[in-house]
């Protein structure tokens, strides 16, 4: 209940943080083993409704799994049918968004990423979970809210809109640093780091220390890496620097740890919403852009496609030591290094600044839907523990602290799936209601700002002109969006 | 030392008119600047602080006026009143950035500078917000007419849907009597499943007409949303239905087709309703930033008018100040002015001019006393100096006569006539100061055979090396040589004892005779000697001058009787 009181909280757009009790309701979980959730397949009532629902989900294992285990079982107890359109990520956004202008019904479960959740909640195009838990559960509301405790506020934050949750994530793709654990633990390497920058070679804090262990680990073929010869060149980083959304992802960590942000929501005494300020001068992105300029050089070779498939490949393969900015749902693939690479021993900490990225993919019910009460069951089904569960054996990041936390995921044996489940964990805990305090989380027009958020990070990567410049057009352009798309009013921020 | 230029009184008396007219006039320039420089003072006031004044005052009745505006924009109907709204507020931000600009160039107190620089920098922001709230509202407008239109159109076809659906529900009715005529348990049956069938049906879309006509009404996204999720419901709901329906269910899907089309895809109901009040709620925020902005200014319009009002206090109190110093000023200069005439008058007049006038009488009267030493008057006035330079010429024209009167014209000593007076006056002053008087008379031995051996001419001479010889002896100014006739001489000595001019005497006698003058008739080594006789004046003596004379005489005479080159005394006390 404790937990359920905390969501309400959060819920009502209350920002007030409660890192603390967070923190101890985490640990706690990380300390002894969480209730399950009672919800299982054979708690869904007889559904009047048989009318076939159809699922968009993101092709890969996990929609294999559903395909192949839970979706057969969920039709066998429910009598309805499920369609699965498996679709890349690239063009899903459009593809269900015109679905769901048109209104014909053609998805009755939709696949989103967090920035859309809030645009598409906006639009109402998708149903609150707790109106669907009224409408269809014997159980009603409250077994809703039950359902979610275990879920980390931070996500469930992140897809509310007005404090209603609209969307249940199982994909979470919090940042994470990923590391040669082999490479920071090598006593040369070490010995010569401390001689060379006078303090130890640990996982880098700040920027600072990225910095010097990128400069560090680069080096030319033939030279010496862990006391053997490199047979290529090796880098420091792998940086997601191509032309795609991610760089957008490593600056927004970059600019957060370093106390900034794009936009800042602002509330009322009542702790309502009432609108965004955007800084003029963003100093963090203008910082932000240094660093990451001062970064590059010692990162894997990019081009513009360049991002998160490619920087975990670098690192899978060996050719980069630090990965700083990576999403922790892609641990399994980061791992491969340790299969490729003899003696390699991947580990993950906090991302330097210790502000990580963070999001996730979830499910929602489209309020078109011919068979919302399927719909609000399958929903339900496939963010069980059960099936949390079954996306993290298969290599996902799962958005319930209770499988997070599971004692067999801390098992030497689950490390190629589980390794980061930890700094998941911690990172999630930490993002609890500070998603609030910031308007990359806030905004209903995310959707609209992210795209020109990523085009300024690029361009200031490149140092194409000034960065000064570049964001003071971002900003523009943030308040621009925000105004002419968003639901409430965004104004300068003034300088100090 | 250079000597003083002399400068004509006339020209001296035209340089003290000009100075004090130039004076007068300096008076009068400092005068008029200063009355200047406060009227100066009073028009800055007034045309400064009072401009100040009113530009405030105007400037806080344009932030009310935009205040106003701002909340008449958060409701208007028709685009010509959005758009003459508008203009008004951009006039008005307008309005308010010059009056501001006008007191940034009037207003020099750093702090009120910084102030309405930063007044400034808010307009500009508002004024540059301006082209979005015309989209804002542009945008809101368009899709609340558009929302309406549809809202419109919804309430006709609420009404012809219900119109429809009652017929047909009419007609199923009819059909029961023709159906119980027949017996035909089974149309009967379908006909009440028909029924039931078309009046869920007609339940349904009633319901969902009366939730789209809520849209109207919404005032909220979430709300709105939520009637979208409802209103889709009931569509799917209906649609659901429609394929149960026994008869040709063109019309029903027609409808639903009809209806959706107001709820789905671009620009459908809820999608405007939503932008609508999206834009309407960015653009009353925003109307509400500017309304406050016009707030603050009018706040601060209200802290700049008491601001200027401590300046006028200020400017008036120092205005007093300047008054009041203007007036010290013009009286200490007056004080001044007639410091300087007096000045100019004693320096001019009583210097310049009387006092060299009284000193040159002065010295006319001395020259009449013949006081010859008298000292002559210095001046720098050219007429004044040429009076003295004349009473110098007439003072040695009477010394001249003077030294003429007592002189004798051979030796260069006093003469018989000098002697006389003088002679009087020691022995008036000897018997009133109780002093002695002494007399030596002497005369050259055998000057007449001197002469005759030796001519006149070498008598004079004689004569003149004598009187050298007797004046070198005298050592005392008061002592008098005169020549009191022929070859005979006279010492009248002052304050002297007998015994002193005996002793005066006998020096003399000694002093010719060292001169060495030759004489050949001399019975005395055959040089020019000379006899001697004393007489001396004792106080309390009834003596007058001429028996004092006469007993030198005697005295002389016995010297003579002796045998010459001697001196004798006759005391006849």
């Amino acid at each position: 209940m404790l937990f359920i009181s905390m969501l309400t909280f959060v819920s009502e757009e209350s920002f007030l943080l409660r890192p603390l009790s967070l923190l101890f309701i985490g640990l706690g979980l990380t300390l002894t083993k969480p209730a399950l959730a009672e919800f299982s397949l054979a708690q869904i009532p007889p559904l009047s409704n048989k009318t076939p629902i159809t699922l968009v989900a993101e092709k890969g294992f996990w929609t294999d799994y559903l395909t192949r285990e839970m979706l057969p079982k969920f039709t066998e107890k429910t009598g309805v049918k499920v369609n699965v359109v498996s679709t890349e990520l690239d063009g899903m956004f459009e593809l269900q968004t015109q679905a769901l202008l048109q209104g014909e019904g053609k998805y009755d479960l939709l696949t989103m990423e967090a920035g859309w959740a809030k645009e598409w909640a906006a639009n109402g195009y998708t149903v609150p979970l707790l109106e669907l838990a009224k409408l269809y559960d014997p159980d009603g509301e409250k077994a809703m809210e039950k359902y979610l405790e275990p879920y980390y506020p931070s996500l469930l934050n992140i897809l509310s809109y007005h404090g209603e949750l609209h969307a249940i994530p199982y994909n979470n793709y919090v940042m994470g640093s990923h590391y040669r654990a082999d490479l920071f633990e090598n006593k040369t390497e070490q010995t010569h780091f401390q001689q060379r920058f006078g303090y130890p070679l640990k996982p880098a804090t700040n920027f600072d220390e990225l910095q010097d262990q990128a400069v560090f680990f680069t080096r030319k073929a033939g030279e010496l890496l862990a006391d053997k010869p490199l047979s290529h060149n090796f880098y420091g980083l792998a940086l997601m620097s191509g032309n795609k959304p991610h760089i957008n992802d490593e600056f927004s960590s970059i600019i957060w740890s370093l106390g900034g942000a794009w936009m800042w929501p602002i509330y009322n005494q009542q702790k309502q919403l009432t609108h965004f300020e955007v800084p003029v001068f963003n100093q963090e992105a203008i910082k932000a852009g240094e660093i990451y300029r001062k970064l590059m050089p010692y990162a894997m070779p990019a081009d513009d496609k360049f991002a998160f498939n490619e920087a975990a490949n670098a690192m899978a393969t060996g050719q980069v030591a630090i990965w700083p900015f990576a999403y922790n749902n892609l641990w399994s693939a980061s791992f491969k290094v340790e299969a490729n690479i003899p003696g390699a021993r991947l580990a993950v900490a906090q991302i330097p600044g210790g502000t990580p990225y963070n999001g996730a993919y979830a499910f929602a019910v489209s309020y078109d839907s011919k068979n919302p009460q399927a719909a609000y069951w399958l929903l339900k089904y496939m963010g069980t523990y059960e099936a949390q569960y079954a996306y993290a054996l298969g290599g996902g990041n799962p958005c319930r602290m209770d499988v997070v936390t599971a004692p067999e995921f801390k098992q030497a044996s689950k490390r190629s799936v589980a390794g980061a489940f930890e700094a998941s964990h911690v990172a999630n805990l930490f993002w609890s209601t500070k998603v609030l305090e910031v308007g990359h989380f806030t905004t209903t027009a995310m959707g609209q700002i992210y795209p020109e958020l990523s085009h300024a990070c690029y361009a200031a990567s490149r140092h194409e002109t000034n960065s000064t410049d570049i964001f003071i057009t971002l900003s523009t352009k943030i308040k621009y969006l925000q105004n002419t798309f968003g639901e409430l009013p965004a104004i300068d921020k003034k300088n100090k | 030392m250079n000597p003083k230029r002399l400068t004509s009184l006339k020209h001296k008396i035209t340089l003290a008119f000009y100075i004090i007219l130039g004076m007068a006039l300096l008076n009068g320039v400092i005068a008029i600047l200063l009355s200047q420089e406060l009227r100066t003072e009073i028009e800055q006031l007034v045309s400064t602080e009072v401009v100040k004044v009113t530009t405030a005052l105007q400037l806080a009745k344009n932030s009310e006026r935009l205040q106003i505006i701002t909340t008449e924009l958060n409701h208007y109907d028709t685009e010509e009143q959005r758009q003459s709204l508008l203009k008004e507020l951009t006039i008005q931000w307008e309005h308010l950035l010059k009056d501001t600009k006008v007191l940034y160039t009037l207003e020099t107190t750093p702090n009120m500078h910084q102030a309405l620089n930063s007044t400034i920098d808010t307009q500009l922001y508002f004024q540059q917000q301006l082209p979005l709230l015309d989209k804002l509202t542009d945008s809101a407008l368009q899709a609340k007419i558009q929302a309406q239109n549809i809202q419109t159109n919804l309430t006709g076809m609420s009404s012809a849907f219900s119109d429809e659906m009652q017929m047909l529900l009419d007609q199923t009715h009819k059909r029961y009597s023709l159906l119980f005529a027949q017996k035909n348990l089974n149309g009967i049956t379908e006909n009440l499943s028909e029924h039931q069938t078309l009046s869920e049906y007609l339940h349904l879309g009633e319901h969902l007409f009366v939730l789209l006509d809520e849209v109207k009404n919404t005032s909220s996204i979430v709300a709105l949303n939520r009637l979208q999720r409802e209103a889709m419901r009931l569509l799917i709901q209906m649609e659901d239905v429609v394929p149960t329906m026994r008869s040709n269910n063109t019309i029903y899907l027609n409808w639903l087709s009809q209806i959706k089309q107001n709820m789905v895809g671009n620009d459908n109901l809820f999608e405007l309703s939503r932008n609508a009040l999206k834009s309407t709620q960015i653009a009353n925020a925003h109307f509400s930033y500017q309304a406050n902005a016009a707030r603050e200014i009018a706040q601060f319009t209200q802290e700049l008018v008491n601001h200027v009002e401590e300046e006028i206090q200020l400017a008036g109190s120092n205005l007093k100040s300047d008054s009041t110093s203007f007036v010290i000023l013009i009286f200490c200069g007056g004080i001044l002015y007639c410091f300087f005439i007096w000045l100019t008058s004693w320096h001019f007049i009583a210097k310049g001019i009387i006092k060299p006038v009284i000193a040159t009488r002065d010295a006319m009267n001395a020259i009449a006393n013949e006081k010859l030493d008298t000292q002559m008057p210095i001046t720098d006035n050219l007429e004044l100096q040429q009076m003295v330079s004349s009473l110098e010429t007439l003072k040695t024209y009477a010394a001249q006569v003077k030294a003429m009167a007592e002189t004798d014209g051979l030796t260069g000593c006093y003469n018989r006539r000098y002697l006389d007076t003088q002679i009087q006056k020691e022995l008036s002053y000897a018997n009133d100061h109780n002093m002695p008087l002494s007399l030596v008379m002497f005369d050259l031995d055998n000057f007449k055979q001197f002469n005759d051996q030796y001519g006149h001419v070498v008598g004079d001479q004689c004569l003149r090396q004598i009187v050298n010889a007797a004046k070198s002896i005298l050592q005392r100014p008061t002592d008098i040589l005169a020549r009191y006739g022929g070859e005979e001489f006279m010492l009248l000595l002052p304050s002297s004892h007998l015994e002193d001019a005996y002793k005066i005497a006998e020096r003399l006698r000694k002093t010719i005779i060292d001169l060495r003058i030759p004489h050949q008739n001399s019975a005395h080594f055959g040089i020019v000697t000379i006899s001697l006789g004393v007489a001396c004046w004792q106080p309390s003596q009834a003596l007058d001058v001429n028996k004092l004379i006469s007993l030198a005489d005697e005295a002389l005479y016995s010297a003579k009787q002796a045998g010459r080159n001697r001196t004798e005394v006759l005391d006849k006390a």
